[in-house]
């Protein structure tokens, strides 16, 4: 017996109670819109039923606003008419025209500016087959947390931000984000509590708020990272850039744009990623767009854009990327903007032409568990810091590129040398492919998270490498130390059988830059858990490491 | 211990048919889990579910707002409809008991269903003097008014009324509108100004002193009134919310100024939300001063990083909440109820399970079920 499901309607129908009457003509049109794109169907072919339910994000809202109403959220499931078929997905819905309401009954304001479409207060989204069909996308088993296990036990987070409610589009980010991480994260804080987080957080009493005045508004950037960090969430932020200077030696990597390759080495890792652009941008309503090089929000045919008089356009924007696709020239990657649609499409390129304006290169934050303090780039360094400080991350790549692809063998200061270390032919597909993975997984866990690294393999195959490896692996008590590695796997561009070259290198994500500089090669060098040598069928550790 | 249903799983509220056929299906539920319970133990436990009626549902409001004469919130007027906008004006005895009567039909209490408590959701008993329109004189009137009708209830129908649940508020001192030229460089915005946690505590604390006021005088003629159970609430915003908080407010209950309130209040042991803001069992029982507050107790599943929301407790959820209900078991024994000082009101020895806004009603017998198991554990036939 279902509970506390509400009719639809459409038009004004104030006083009545159903879902035009709580969300607002405005919201539930914007909600249909977003459904007819999202399934790529007309709003005849799906049917939506309707169910007030607890939403993280309104009660939260309610919280910062000191509301006792409308804690509650409207619940929208949608079917597909032909088949009868569910969706696999939710959406809480903000009851937009009552929040305002409450507000000017409690607080004796009328909020003129509440923005009349940001309707979705949270949602949890399973495959969609038109948006998602081909990507690597995240998830996390939140469908439990909602009462909803046997709709979407696993899902990607969505929410669209209301200015109202404490939480920007940073916010929104930063929440969509920590669920999917929620099993490294201490706390999963709603979007008002991340504002007041970031505002008030008391510093060195752990959760504690200090009293004083919150301007409802979005982070900057390393208030992003910080909010992370903060023990009470306990995550790692790290702040990175990357663009596609074609004059830069580095402008490719393995074929691939060097910012898509990083974008999706974190993606396949499982590591979400904010990206910090600039709405104008994404919506092609500034910069340059022609044929070619077209916004994120035109190549989406999206039936909403900004107008280039909407104050909102020219502020500083932040995306959450939740998947990845790859593709020859660029990949493809999929886009959380809680200022529209979840499951954008967009490439790297995109993505970079949607930077902030005063950026050279796109900045963006992997989130990651607290203990991977070895990003791949390494932290862009803070306006008031120098580039080193104690705990600074390193950066991974390039460690990589100093010693695997240097112009003269860099040569250690504490061991004398990297002579040690095997060489990468020069012809070898380079620098292969990465992942995180924790170490503390289950075999059948890594295996998932390892057998990716053998691509070019036959699925038999890839899992065949992957077991041996893990089990040479597990035998050495070099490796049991840290939780997170970084693992690399670099070849012959096409591999075919188990037994033909390749090398695998295990990186400690868990190893910390030292103070001063000079010790950097050091590091580099001790970062290398071991480098394992592959031919004729098995895995031989070098044995100097 | 007893086991009840608080009636927020149907956000329709109790006047509404749907919810009745609910309660009517979790008999069959109940009805179940009693008859593995021995003889001997089946004397004190109801043979109906009984229920915790939320007085803060939209529809309920509305209907209840006919019976005081509210008639713009009655007629959907003010919307969304809240217990601020019905039950702010002090109701006259009439009112008071067409209320209590409205609500005894309601939930089936000439079939025997006793309503076990109250529960209102009132933040704005703390709320400072900054905000627009005054609110905390209007939550203290509405939550007078709520504990009245819990006396009628108990008076003109015999429930146990053992307590009304009522939350300690949010820091929210006042929310500030935009603002022309007050944001150099960007864009105006809409400001919250947070307090100090203390002072919403006094703010908080000098409600419930009035209540008691002006409520104490009326024990004479109507008889004994529920105590309040105070609710913690996870949540960075909420000023009751986790251990430290727990603490400060306890020791202001403790002070001597605040000796009128000790047989007027004590707390609502909610077990997800104490699970969720981190608070243990093993602190809870280290702490005399908190043990004996602890008039009742709300359980439900829940995750241990957000309140999501209610949900049916996972087998996880079970393990973490085993040593709360060793710790009930322990609360409920004679030994602990006399130990309480001399005037303080009793744990009510009642588990009411929680489970807001429910998909389907099978995940609320499923609750009902878990908790059930749990509460009634090693009394079986």
């Amino acid at each position: 017996m279902r509970l506390n499901s509400i009719p639809d309607s459409e038009g004004d129908s104030a006083g009545s109670g159903d879902v035009s009457d709580q969300l607002g003509a405005t919201g539930r049109k914007f909600f249909l819109d977003m459904l007819a794109w999202l399934f790529h169907q007309r709003t005849e072919s799906f049917r939506v039923d309707y169910r007030i339910a607890p939403s993280l994000t309104t009660r939260s809202e309610c919280e910062l606003l000191g509301l006792s109403a409308p804690r509650f959220a409207i619940r929208g499931y949608v079917t597909d008419q032909h088949s009868g078929v569910p969706h696999p997905a939710f959406f809480n819905l903000r009851r937009l025209q009552w929040l305002a309401n409450a507000i000017e009954q409690t607080h004796g304001h009328k909020p003129v500016d509440v923005p009349k479409h940001a309707v979705v207060a949270d949602a949890l989204l399973g495959d969609m087959p038109w948006r998602t069909a081909g990507f690597q996308r995240l998830s996390c088993q939140l469908g439990r947390a909602y009462g909803e296990e046997a709709t979407v036990p696993s899902g990607t987070p969505f929410m669209q931000h209301v200015d109202i409610g404490g939480g920007m589009c940073a916010q929104a980010c930063l929440q969509m984000a920590i669920c999917l991480q929620h099993q490294h994260a201490s706390i999963i804080p709603s979007v008002a509590e991340l504002t007041a987080l970031a505002e008030r957080g008391r510093r060195g009493r752990q959760g504690e708020i200090e009293p004083g005045e919150i301007r409802l508004k979005g982070l900057k950037s390393m208030q992003i990272v910080d909010v992370l960090c903060n023990p009470l969430i306990r995550l790692n932020g790290c702040m990175e850039s990357a663009g596609l200077d074609a004059e830069d030696p580095d402008y490719e990597l393995d074929g691939t744009p060097f910012l898509s390759f990083v974008l999706a080495t974190y993606l396949e890792s499982q590591v979400p990623v904010i990206a910090l652009v600039r709405l104008a941008r994404l919506a092609g309503i500034e910069g340059t767009e022609d044929e070619q090089r077209q916004s994120i929000y035109k190549t989406n045919r999206l039936p909403f854009r900004p107008q280039a008089s909407d104050a909102t356009s020219v502020r500083d924007h932040a995306v959450l990327l939740v998947g990845v696709r790859r593709r020859t020239a660029d990949h493809d990657f999929l886009i959380n903007d809680p200022a529209m649609f979840p499951f954008l499409h967009g490439t790297g390129r995109q993505l970079c032409d949607s930077r902030n304006v005063v950026q050279p290169e796109l900045q963006f934050i992997p989130v990651l568990p607290s203990g991977v303090v070895l990003s791949l780039l390494g932290s862009t360094p803070r306006p008031d810091q120098g580039f080193l400080e104690e705990s600074h991350p390193g950066a991974l790549l390039w460690m990589v590129k100093s010693m695997q692809r240097p112009r003269a063998r860099l040569r250690s200061p504490k061991t004398g040398g990297f002579g040690d270390l095997p060489l990468v032919p020069q012809d070898w597909c380079w620098p292969g492919q990465f992942r995180l993975v924790d170490w503390r997984q289950s075999e059948d866990e890594l295996l998932v998270s390892c057998a990716s690294l053998f691509g070019g393999h036959t699925d038999a195959n890839r899992r065949r490498l992957a077991i041996q490896w893990i089990r040479e692996m597990r035998q050495n008590p070099r490796h049991q130390a840290g939780r997170w590695k970084w693992m690399q796997s670099i070849g012959p561009a096409r591999q075919l059988n188990a037994g033909e070259l390749g090398q695998l290198w295990v990186w400690d994500a868990q190893c910390r830059f030292p103070n001063p500089a000079s010790s950097l090669l050091n590091t580099a060098y001790s970062s290398v858990e071991g480098v394992y040598d592959r031919g004729a069928g098995c895995f031989r550790r070098f044995p100097s490491l | 211990m007893k086991l009840a249903l608080m009636t927020s799983f149907s956000t329709f509220g109790v006047f509404d048919d749907e919810t009745r056929a609910s309660l009517e299906a979790c008999d069959g539920t109940y009805r179940a889990l009693r008859s593995g319970i021995s003889a001997s133990h089946t004397n004190h436990i109801p043979a109906k579910l009984p229920v915790e009626i939320y007085l803060a549902m939209e529809r309920d409001l509305r209907h209840l707002a006919r019976v005081v004469g509210k008639e713009s919130v009655a007629s959907g007027g003010m919307r969304p409809a809240s217990v601020l906008t019905t039950l702010n004006q002090r109701l006259t005895e009439p009112e008071v008991v067409g209320v209590a009567d409205a609500l005894h039909r309601a939930i089936g209490g000439d079939e025997g269903r006793e309503i076990v408590a109250l529960a209102s959701f009132l933040p704005e008993l703390a709320s400072s003097d900054l905000v627009g329109p005054p609110t905390r004189q209007p939550a203290q009137v509405a939550l007078a008014n709520i504990i009245r009708v819990g006396g009628a209830l108990r008076r003109r129908h015999g429930h146990p009324v053992h307590v009304v649940e009522a939350v300690c508020g949010s820091l929210v001192e006042r929310l500030t509108p935009p603002a022309e030229g007050d944001d150099l460089g960007d864009a105006p915005r809409w400001k919250v100004t947070l307090d100090d946690r203390d002072k919403v505590f006094d703010r908080l604390l000098e409600s419930l002193h009035l209540i008691w006021r002006e409520l104490g005088p009326l024990e004479a003629q109507a008889g004994p009134l529920p105590p309040i159970a105070l609710e913690l609430e996870p949540g960075l915003c909420f000023a009751l919310r986790g251990p430290r908080s727990l603490t400060a407010l306890t020791e202001k209950l403790a002070e001597p100024v605040n000796r009128p309130l000790q047989a007027r209040v004590g707390y609502n042991l909610d077990l997800s939300h104490f699970a969720i803001a981190g608070v243990s069992a093993v602190e809870v029982r280290a702490n005399r001063e908190i043990c004996d507050r602890i008039l009742h107790v709300h359980a439900s599943g829940f995750h241990p990083q957000a309140h999501f929301g209610d949900c049916s407790p996972s087998e996880d959820n079970l393990r973490k909440l085993d040593p709360w209900f060793e710790f009930l078991r322990e609360l409920d024994s004679e030994a602990m109820r006399s130990r309480r000082p001399n005037g303080w009101p009793q744990f009510s020895g009642c588990v009411s399970v929680e489970y807001e806004a429910a998909g389907e009603l099978g995940s609320v017998q499923e609750s009902l079920l878990q908790f059930g198991t749990r509460v009634w554990g090693g009394c079986g036939a």
